[in-house]
């Protein structure tokens, strides 16, 4: 019990849901223990089965940058499905995990099998060592919600400015106008803090669309600087 | 006068004196008057003085040198008395025999085990021990150098170490470069041991300037006059600068590196370029890269994978297309050198960092970036995966804002061919209304020629052997044509489209009601749109769009919102814009009721509608002839 509840709490950054899934765990685990005839079963064999109790044989792993823990800025979908090339991933296998701030922290990815996590492991290595590739749980997976190329961070947005001068940076493009979601963030080094913004759009084309043609153009004299979350 | 009249008066004397002897004058000129001054007292005659102490190499000619016993006098050198170490006793004894060569490889071996106090001992014994010819022993600068190392290492701070090399003059030993670097690496010790304390006070604030300012001035003195700086000097003075954030002479420093020819090591250079970045100069930064470049010690060096992907970042955040460029070529070397290792290592550039590259390379009009971008995108996927259709959208837009056309419709052909028949491609993606809007506008940059150019181009590609027969590429030109109000040449286009073996798609037939619409020849635009629906394309958003607006074009908003309806049935949610105009429409027309279908709409889709505030500053103008 407490060996998973501990890896469970080091794993994730939700500790109330975690701890029911760990208990719930926890008593299948024992009541496992208890109904096999084997005498020899220990712990770690029911931990592994326990990991793989999914029906469909998915296995789901974490993935994180090795310094700083942070992936790249810039990181696709596809780029993760890249580097894991022979895992057999589709684009809605992957989500990644953005921060309160929108720093990207990690990605989850749903494995198809046993196999092709591993070979996500030798994979990750041949690319050169930048990621950790840790199992989790289907939990974790099903909490997270993910943007799937869908929603644009904007970066930079005066303090003054209102919906509507979001509205008219952003004219010309198909977007959700009751999705904008406001931040704000202090850069580590000098402490200045910028604005975020982050608008929905309906397709994927259409939020890459606004991404090309508005990228670093003006809101209220400031140039906005935009991203695409995945 | 008196005296002369003292001497006359005196031979009256002397007759009476001397009994016989007549006085004559002897000369004949009238005597000399004579002030009577004190004469100097003649200085006995000063002998030629000896030649100076033959004896150099050794302060310690000066005091009592023949006695091998260490004495108070040598409190007048400043080498220190070399304290009784019980262990080192039988060392010096040992090293009295020795000469400077047996004592270098004493010290080298002392260094390899890291013997330091040993060295120290030995070293204050040895220069005042005597040599087999009965002289004091004589160091030269690299013995000197390790016996500085020692110092450095038992904790000496710069201060002494400073004094020491000082000290090395009366030994008459030229200081060179390497004595100096360990005064350097004494302060940089300092500096470190000042920056990881806890908190800072105003003491350790003006140690680190006083720190900052004794490193450049003894930096400049070498530069000046003495020893020139090495490698380890520049690397030191300059990693010191940088940790404590004096950036502006460690600029002046860094400027001077290629100039004398030597070579930054990893770590300053890594530091150099993350100090740079992060205080706001890219442009700082892409000078010093090129000039590390551009001198043959340095153009080895490379930032560290994430320090790459940082240049990048600022790159892109600042539109500096030169530092992307840059960071490209870095990650290419480094894309190169995993290759080669082994076991190989494929590292590989984000698609997004491409993709923003290429973003970057549209908007500073950079086709050196474009290319560099697309070449380091293909080599990181290596054909293991086609672009991503944004990241060819993309590139097209960026062939567009450069005017290169003939480019970007070779890339609208690689991307059709990727990705025209594949599943699950939005049909929007050749859509010339939104995604290939730059290659529309690269069309018609030069009004109807352009357009006449790009036609024939595509007329020439559609007959070549392989032909390229693409609906997308003409529909740009049908709608550039629409663009420009040409609507001869858009229905010209139209119609050829059958001619050249292509069948119009429902993008052909939104730019052929655009051509109508804004020529407010609203029938025509009627019957094309009953044409579509007949032949049994579906309409799509933005045909219900368009036809609202020639609606609004003829002055008719009934027959907008008829349309409106129509789009509500077949499944569309008309957009804010739409009914923005139409309500503007609405208003000047006074038509009230539409007005009313209007705003029933906006409240079912639940479409904030705002004010036209803006709009109307300028019908409320206040003129005035006051001044």
């Amino acid at each position: 019990m407490s060996k998973l509840a501990s890896l469970r709490n080091a794993l994730s950054s939700r500790p109330s849901h975690q701890l029911r899934s760990a208990q719930v765990g926890s008593l299948w685990a024992s009541s496992h223990r208890f109904l096999s005839t084997e005498a020899g079963t220990d712990g770690a064999s029911s931990g592994a089965s326990l990991f793989q109790s999914s029906p469909d044989g998915l296995v789901y792993g974490r993935i994180t940058g090795r310094v700083q823990n942070m992936l790249g800025k810039n990181m696709l979908k596809t780029d993760l499905i890249h580097h894991l090339e022979g895992s057999d991933l589709s684009f809605h296998d992957v989500k990644f995990d953005y921060n309160r701030v929108y720093f990207l922290t990690g990605a989850l990815v749903q494995f198809p099998s046993q196999s092709s996590f591993e070979n996500g492991h030798k994979q990750l290595r041949l690319k050169g060592g930048l990621f950790n590739l840790q199992k989790i749980d289907r939990s974790e997976w099903d909490i997270k919600s993910s943007y799937d190329g869908k929603a644009v961070l904007m970066e930079g947005i005066p303090f003054n400015a209102t919906q509507d001068d979001l509205e008219r940076f952003l004219s010309g493009c198909n977007y959700d106008s009751t999705s904008f979601q406001s931040v704000t963030r202090t850069e580590r080094s000098d402490s200045d803090p910028i604005r975020i913004v982050m608008v929905r759009f309906p397709t994927q084309l259409d939020a890459s669309h606004a991404y090309t043609s508005k990228n670093r153009s003006f809101c209220l004299n400031a140039p906005i600087n935009m991203r695409i979350l995945q | 006068m008196a005296a002369k009249s003292a001497l006359l008066r005196s031979p009256t004397f002397l007759p009476k004196l001397l009994p016989s002897f007549p006085l004559r004058l002897i000369s004949t000129s009238p005597p000399l008057s004579q002030e009577p001054q004190l004469e100097p007292s003649p200085s006995p005659p000063s002998p030629t003085p000896l030649p100076p102490n033959p004896s150099t190499g050794s302060p310690f000619y000066n005091e009592n040198w023949r006695s091998p016993q260490p004495t108070a006098a040598a409190a007048a050198s400043l080498l220190p008395v070399p304290g009784q170490s019980t262990a080192a006793g039988h060392m010096m004894a040992f090293s009295q025999i020795l000469d400077l060569s047996g004592i270098m490889n004493l010290f080298a071996d002392y260094v390899a085990s890291q013997r330091w106090n040993d060295i120290k001992s030995v070293f204050e014994y040895w220069v005042r021990s005597l040599d087999e010819s009965g002289k004091p022993n004589k160091p030269d600068v690299n013995l000197f150098n390790h016996y500085l190392r020692a110092q450095l290492m038992l904790g000496a701070d710069s201060a002494e170490l400073l004094d020491l090399v000082q000290a090395m003059q009366e030994f008459a030993v030229l200081p060179n470069a390497a004595s100096y670097n360990l005064v350097f690496e004494a302060m940089v010790k300092e500096l470190e041991s000042l920056n990881n304390q806890q908190y800072e006070s105003a003491d350790s604030q003006s140690r680190k300037t006083a720190l900052v300012e004794a490193t450049t001035k003894l930096f400049d003195k070498m530069l000046a006059e003495g020893p020139l700086p090495d490698d380890g000097s520049f690397n030191l003075v300059v990693g010191l600068l940088i940790k404590a954030k004096h950036f502006d002479p460690a600029l002046t420093y860094l400027d001077l590196v290629p100039k004398y020819g030597r070579t930054l090591n990893q770590g300053v250079y890594n530091g150099c370029i993350q100090f740079l970045l992060n205080s706001n100069k890219p442009d700082t930064a892409t000078s010093f890269i090129d000039k590390c470049k551009a001198s043959a010690e340095n153009k080895n060096l490379v930032p560290t994978w994430n320090l790459c992907h940082h240049i990048a970042e600022v790159a892109f955040r600042s539109d500096n297309s030169k530092l992307a460029y840059q960071s490209l070529e870095y990650f290419a070397r480094w894309i190169e050198r995993g290759e080669k290792t082994r076991p190989q290592v494929q590292l590989s550039v984000d698609e997004g960092l491409a993709a923003a590259a290429l973003g970057t390379a549209s908007r500073t009009y950079d086709s050196k970036l474009l290319d560099g971008s697309w070449q380091i995108l293909k080599r990181s996927l290596r054909q293991k995966k086609l672009p991503n259709p944004e990241t060819y959208l993309m590139k097209i837009n960026a062939y567009a804002s450069l005017g290169q056309v003939k480019k970007a419709f070779e890339t609208l052909n690689e991307l059709e061919m990727a990705y025209r028949d594949a599943e699950n491609t939005n049909p929007e993606l050749f859509s010339p209304f939104t995604s290939l809007h730059p290659l529309v506008t690269a069309c018609c940059r030069n009004g109807f020629s352009s357009l006449d150019a790009v036609y024939l181009e595509l007329e020439k590609w559609s007959q070549a052997e392989k032909p390229y027969k693409s609906i997308a590429a003409l529909n740009c030109v049908l709608l550039g044509c629409a663009n420009i109000w040409d609507l001869d040449r858009a229905y010209e286009t139209f119609q050829a489209l059958e001619k050249l073996g292509v069948t119009p798609d429902i993008h052909s037939y939104n730019a052929l009601l655009y051509a109508f619409g804004k020529h407010q020849k609203t029938s025509e635009a009627c019957n094309v749109f009953e044409h579509l629906v007949s032949i049994g394309a579906n309409p799509n958003a933005t045909t219900y769009s368009l036809l609202v607006d020639a609606h609004l074009v003829n002055r008719d908003p009934k027959s907008a919102l008829k349309v409106i309806d129509e789009m509500v049935e077949a499944g569309f949610m008309p957009t804010k814009q739409m009914l923005k105009k139409i309500r503007r429409r609405c208003s000047r027309q006074m038509d009230y009721d539409s007005d009313d279908k209007v705003q029933n709409l906006a409240r079912n889709f639940n479409i904030r509608m705002g004010n036209e505030v803006r709009r109307e500053i300028l019908f409320n103008l206040q003129y005035s002839t006051n001044y």
